[in-house]
Order: structure tokens, then C-alpha cells, then sequence
């Protein structure tokens, strides 16, 4: 996981700065009761990548929950 | 809408080799490979009909519409041109991990391409209230949405937030802890 967080945002920033305000990740939305193996917070918090966990997965365990998905979506805007 | 299904479906099935192995294909994706053969080769149009007959909510547009395959080299040196020489589904898992990606124009040679996205998707970007990274394998899915020109220097000016819910960590070896 952490692995591929941080790939994404070397493929997309490259080799530029991206001082101030800008980012090229802000929020990774995670189920909170799911093992997704181990996060590095501490790499997560350098990178201003915040963790928000809450429920994404109900009957299939190996699925997201469109629903769920999409209000937690949402309650970004 | 059953029809038209049929349709793709059937264009499909004319164009593809009787020794073509279907199992394991996406119906989905056969459905959009007829409407791309039946359209000129374009996948814009059938996009944008499907989205429509299936009461997509919002927009759906192609990052980019262009013939063109994904080229990988390898942490041991390696150079592996086409998506299904990659994914390790239709040949062996790659003997070492991924360095770098690139589009490449054709399958026989190492020919690093790229094309810009149009201006509706750069205006879509700018316009956007949360920009949420598409879900799907890595490599070929995500990744591959970002390889074309145009919009990384947008997302590296733009103040919107950005958010993904990944699915690589959903396997059936990992466990719910509720």
C-alpha cells in the first residue's frame, strides 16, 4: 500500500516542486475495519496525506460498498 | 437496450478468431470492443452511448482516445511492450518489478509516444470539485491514466482536493476486522 501511495505521487508530480498549497494527494479513504497490511503513518503525515477510515465495506468482504463509497465521497465537497 | 448489446456483441464475435479464449473476459469490455470496432475505431462514441443507456450519473469520458500500449521496463532491465504481456493474466508474472511506464506507439519495438488530453478533460479538472483517482489495477488502469500529456501540470496547480480509495489492498487473504 504504502508502496504504491507513493509511486502515484512520484508519477504525477515527476520531478517538479510542488511547494505551497498544492498537492497531488490529500486523502486516502480506507474501510476501517479492513486489513489493508501496515500503514506508515509517519510517511503519511511527511507527505500531508491524511487517513480517513470509515465503514466501506458491508456483505462482500472483499468489496466496497458503492453506496458507502459514494457518501464518503461526497462528504468531501 | 438488449439489442444493442447484442449488437456490439455480435461485431465482436465476428472479428475474433474462432480459437479466441473467452473465459475469464469481461462482458463489459467485449461490449465496448464492438462498439469501438463499429465506430471507426473510435471509443469515444460508445462511451458516451453506453454512459448514457445505462443512466450513468454525471459524465463519462475517456482520458484519451488514441491506439496506443503501455510500455514497461523493468527493475532488472527488462522491456515488456502491451498490457497483456504485463498484467501477468494471459502470460507469466514479470520476473522483476515495474521501474517505469510509458505509451508506446506499436508491440515490436520500444517507441516511447504520448498524446495531450483534450480541452473538455482539462476543463473537467479544473472545474471539479474533488478529483478522486480512478480505482482498478495499479499499473494498467491507473497509472495509465496518468501517462498522457496535459494534465499532470494541472493537477499541480489546482487547489482541489484530492482523495483515492484504493482497492489493491483487497484481496481475499486480508480479513475484516468488524
Amino acid at each position: 500500500m504504502m508502496e504504491r501511495v507513493v509511486r502515484l505521487m512520484s508519477t504525477i508530480s515527476g520531478d517538479k516542486e510542488t511547494a505551497g498549497p498544492y498537492s497531488v494527494l490529500d486523502y486516502l479513504l480506507l474501510d476501517d475495519a479492513y486489513d489493508y497490511g501496515e500503514l506508515d503513518d509517519a510517511l503519511l503525515a511527511r507527505l500531508n496525506v491524511t487517513v480517513i477510515k470509515t465503514p466501506l465495506i458491508t456483505e462482500k468482504p472483499h468489496k466496497y460498498d458503492e453506496h458507502l463509497v459514494a457518501r464518503a465521497l461526497l462528504s468531501f465537497v | 437496450m438488449k439489442s444493442l448489446i447484442q449488437t456490439q456483441l455480435g461485431v465482436t464475435q465476428a472479428r475474433i478468431h474462432e480459437d479466441f479464449d473467452l473465459r475469464g473476459a469481461s462482458i463489459g469490455n467485449l461490449i465496448m470492443a464492438g462498439g469501438y470496432l463499429n465506430n471507426q475505431q473510435q471509443l469515444d462514441p460508445i462511451v458516451f452511448l453506453f454512459s448514457r443507456l445505462v443512466k450513468a450519473l454525471g459524465e463519462v469520458k475517456t482520458t484519451l482516445d488514441a491506439s496506443l500500449h503501455l510500455g514497461v521496463e523493468l527493475e532488472n532491465g527488462d522491456i515488456v511492450l502491451g498490457q497483456h504481456r504485463i498484467t501477468g493474466k494471459e502470460t507469466d508474472i514479470l520476473p522483476s518489478p515495474i521501474k517505469r511506464m510509458w505509451l508506446n506507439k506499436g508491440l515490436r519495438n520500444r517507441m516511447p509516444t504520448n498524446c495531450a488530453i483534450a480541452d473538455d478533460r482539462k476543463d473537467a479538472i479544473e472545474t471539479a470539485d474533488l478529483i478522486c483517482y480512478p480505482p482498478g489495477s495499479f499499473y494498467s488502469s491507473l497509472l495509465a491514466n496518468l501517462m498522457p500529456e496535459g494534465w499532470e501540470r494541472r493537477f499541480l496547480q489546482t487547489l482541489i482536493p484530492k482523495c483515492i480509495c484504493p482497492i489493491w489492498g483487497l484481496t481475499q487473504n486480508n480479513k475484516v476486522y468488524r
